[in-house]
């Protein structure tokens, strides 16, 4: 049992991958007291550089975006699918199609979907923590003194 | 309502991917004679094509047991063949990560779900298996 404790520690699991994301989004959630400082406020010279993200939002879309994407991890993807649903009455374009894979594609899945949900979460993580740092250089604290 | 809530924390990312831990270790002491599974075919009631490929328990075993690993201590298998064949794939998807992290998010997600409780479910299979090959009713 030990030796599943440490191994949820190494770097590279999937688990440290989603609870680095969810602690960002945490830390994102109470550092922004007053989200609709946000609105409006244009992305990062920077974050422009990296080709087109959120490219038609605000800081306060990304923020809104980030909350939402936590929240399905940590509700699971039912809700998220409702939620959706509701929201627009078509479930997303990219939806799973219902063939069952067969067993050596199984396999090829999991590496797949394990790979590209660690890249997605990674960036994610970092644009919470870009998000939480322009929060706080807007309202003027974390940077230079007030 | 409470049933609600239930069906959607039962599906939580952790909890599928701890459940599939669980369901595996459970086949992992089982099956304390992994030798008994070479040979047996997977499904007996496979069509032909799928009989052709398809891997014998013992294969099956390994892989399962593989990817319990993989989930519970390392993301990347050092595996450079795989990685090439799958780089491909990820390039293809390079712009919707830059333009809808979100929908591309809920794609890797679900797959995901859907994967593992598969292949959950395939470990339960397979540990039944075991024991109607070592004749204990289960």
């Amino acid at each position: 049992m030990m030796q599943i404790c440490d191994s949820y520690n190494q770097k590279n699991s999937l688990f440290n991958a989603t609870n680095r994301f969810i602690g960002a989004v945490n830390n994102m959630d109470q550092t922004v007291m007053v989200p609709s400082l946000l609105r409006d406020v244009p992305l990062d010279q920077e974050e422009e550089k990296e080709v087109n993200t959120f490219q038609d939002g605000d800081m306060y879309g990304s923020y809104v975006l980030l909350k939402s994407i936590r929240n399905d991890i940590e509700w699971g993807v039912l809700q998220a699918d409702e939620r959706r649903k509701d929201k627009h009455g078509v479930t997303p374009s990219l939806e799973m199609s219902c063939i069952e894979p067969n067993d050596e594609d199984l396999e090829k899945l999991f590496h797949f979907h394990l790979t590209g949900l660690h890249t997605v979460l990674s960036k994610l993580t970092r644009k919470a923590n870009t998000l939480t740092n322009r929060y706080k250089k807007e309202i003027g604290i974390g940077g230079c003194g007030n | 309502m409470q049933s609600a809530d239930a069906k959607l924390s039962q599906s939580s990312l952790q909890l599928a991917l701890r459940r599939y831990s669980s369901v595996v270790r459970d086949m992992e002491q089982t099956i304390l004679l992994p030798s008994l599974l070479r040979d047996v075919p997977y499904d007996e009631a496979a069509d032909c094509e799928a009989a052709d490929n398809s891997m014998d328990l013992y294969e099956y075993y390994l892989m399962l047991k593989a990817i319990k690993n993989t989930v519970e201590s390392g993301l990347i298998p050092h595996d450079d063949a795989k990685a090439k064949s799958q780089a491909a794939l990820h390039k293809g998807l390079e712009p919707l990560l830059e333009a809808q992290p979100e929908a591309l998010f809920h794609f890797h997600l679900r797959g995901l779900f859907t994967v593992m409780a598969t292949l959950a479910k395939k470990s339960q299979n397979l540990t039944e298996k075991y024991l109607d090959i070592i004749g204990v009713s289960h």
